[in-house]
């Protein structure tokens, strides 16, 4: 039996566009509160005990739905999850209350060493056993459920043994757990492993889904010149991705969406104006079909 | 490798499969950027992986090297971009994160420039980069509501001479033989830097960090403070630097700078905050 209520939602953030904070848009942020429905911030940057960072984010969410995004757990990490990393994340989460939680299905450190990246993991029936305890231990620290983000991969395993959408979809039965459709994440790792997107997203279990994320790709070539993505949110959403999100939110109805910039960050109504652009989307297919069909 | 030979090497149920292995052999060759990529990696068609893997490589050093240089962006000033990225790279052999974590990582690069052989004609360096370190701290520093000069009207003379203060948590103290507080301020644009004792107060009682240049004094007033002496004593410390110090005028001030944020007075006395 799971700890955490089935009943309760995977998230509750609005089904509108929101915007990676960054602390440089704050000031613009707050003189011109045009239409953002919400704002995501990676946690990492909130483990110190106070400051400006945690001035400016208590100022946010007295305004805004707040998504907490971690990028250091280690969810997909073979070793235990660092105790003092998740109490952080806890500490983070009852102190802001957000909307959202979300985490990635990646490992970033190994015996003492951390990585500043998402590193990918194989997908077989030994990492997800490890995944799915780590989530449930995640979900009982923060005594609420979180979302994982489907990944970005340059290179398949050759111990992988269950395809991606099939094992996010377990883990999300086994722990109860929501998912994050990263929509761009799919196309990058589509393109890099020859694989149909749109095939992905129709066997994706989309009724878990409680956010979805936008970014830039760098486009470039593998060794043997084939066409190869890396996931660089240092640039705006690639009309391909924007193709998929429509689709994809025309057929099952809005979901929450963030436009991610974390390089390369342009001043605040270009982002501002990225994010219009889903919410766009989102209102067009509101106009159409009123709600979300699975929920 | 062909790509058959990778799958027979990493069947399910080989030790060499399990994860653990797997994240271990990922991270020597992450750790090393001269090893080879580590076997059992596919791409389409059974193709090379270099410039796949090379991502990871790029992303994890690179990473680590722009946490380095938003702690330490004087420093970064001072050498030049490209000196300081080679430097982060050199310093990366030594020091890693220990975890994903960054904030706060990188306290050793001090004690690393201070010891670079190629930086021995710049002996500032480390000091600059120690207040930058200091700087990162009080940024980071937990919150508490700092007393106002108004405060101290609730207090005799008497009963704060056996006071002992509680500074504010974001306070840290730096003396250089540099005068490395002007070299700070220039942001890293000052023409030279003076072989001249400077002592650095770093405080942000409110919202923004603030760099105070103390004397000797000062210095060693604000410092037995810190490790908690009771004022008469810090103050007995403070006139040995300088025999005209003007306890009243001192301590007004450091309230009025936000640094105290309470006075305990010894044992059955009343406290405050």
């Amino acid at each position: 039996m799971h700890p955490i209520a089935p009943s309760r939602p995977f998230a509750t953030l609005p089904a509108t566009a929101g915007v990676g904070f960054k602390p440089q848009h704050f000031d613009a942020i707050l003189a011109d509160p045009r239409e953002v429905g919400f704002f995501e911030v990676h946690a990492e940057n909130y483990f110190g005990a106070g400051g400006p960072p945690h001035r400016r984010l208590t100022a946010l969410r007295e305004r805004f739905p707040l998504s907490i995004h971690g990028v250091g757990l280690s969810i997909g990490g073979a070793g235990r999850l660092d105790p003092d990393h998740l109490a952080r994340l806890a500490t983070l989460v009852a102190r802001y209350e957000p909307e959202a939680v979300s985490e990635h299905l990646a490992w970033s450190s190994h015996g003492g060493v951390g990585f500043p990246d998402l590193l990918p993991l194989p997908l077989n029936e030994e990492t997800l056993a490890r995944v799915v305890e780590h989530i449930d231990e995640t979900q009982e620290a923060l005594g609420r459920r979180m979302l994982l983000e489907n990944p970005s991969t340059y290179f398949r395993f050759a111990e992988s043994t269950i395809p991606e959408v099939e094992f996010l979809a377990e883990v999300a039965r086994a722990t109860g757990c929501g998912l994050l459709l990263d929509v761009a994440n799919v196309d990058v790792s589509a393109t890099n492993h020859g694989f149909d997107p749109r095939a992905w997203l129709a066997a994706f279990p989309i009724e878990r889904v409680g956010e979805i994320h936008l970014a830039g790709r760098f486009e470039t070539l593998d060794d043997a010149g084939l066409p190869f993505f890396v996931d660089a949110h240092d640039s705006p959403v690639a009309d391909p991705v924007w193709a998929l999100y429509a689709e994809t939110i025309s057929r099952v109805g809005p979901i929450a969406t963030l436009i991610e910039r974390d390089d390369a960050i342009p001043d605040w109504p270009v982002l501002a104006a990225e994010a219009a652009r889903a919410q766009a989307i989102i209102d067009a297919v509101q106009a159409e079909g009123g709600d979300r069909h699975a929920a | 490798m062909p790509p058959d030979r990778a799958i027979a090497h990493f069947a399910p149920g080989q030790r060499a499969a399990s994860h653990l292995a797997r994240q271990a052999a990922f991270t020597e060759a992450l750790l090393d950027g001269g090893a080879p990529v580590p076997e059992g990696l596919l791409a389409p068609g059974g193709g090379p992986v270099g410039r796949r893997f090379a991502v990871h490589r790029a992303t994890t050093t690179l990473g680590s090297v722009a946490a380095l240089a938003a702690r330490y962006p004087v420093l970064e000033r001072l050498l030049g971009g490209d000196t300081f990225v080679d430097l982060a790279r050199a310093f990366l052999r030594i020091d890693r994160p220990r975890t994903a974590l960054l904030l706060g990582w990188g306290d050793g690069l001090a004690d690393f420039v201070a010891v670079h052989p190629d930086l021995v004609d710049w002996p500032w360096l480390a000091d600059v980069a120690r207040l930058e370190t200091a700087w990162s701290e009080a940024h980071h520093a937990a919150e508490a509501e700092p007393l106002v000069p108004a405060d101290l009207a609730a207090f005799s003379p008497d009963a704060l001479a056996a006071a002992r203060l509680r500074l504010h948590p974001s306070l840290r103290l730096l003396a250089s033989p540099w005068s490395i507080v002007a070299v700070w301020a220039a942001g890293g644009e000052a023409e030279g830097v003076e072989l001249a004792p400077e002592w650095a107060m770093v405080l942000r009682p409110l919202a923004d960090v603030g760099v105070h240049r103390l004397d000797a004094a000062g210095f060693a007033f604000v410092s037995g403070l810190a490790s908690g002496c009771p004022l008469d004593e810090v103050v007995a410390a403070a006139c040995r630097f300088d025999d005209g110090f003007d306890t009243g005028t001192r301590f007004v001030e450091l309230v009025r700078l936000g640094a105290v944020v309470g006075i305990d007075l010894p044992h059955d006395a009343e406290e405050t905050r």
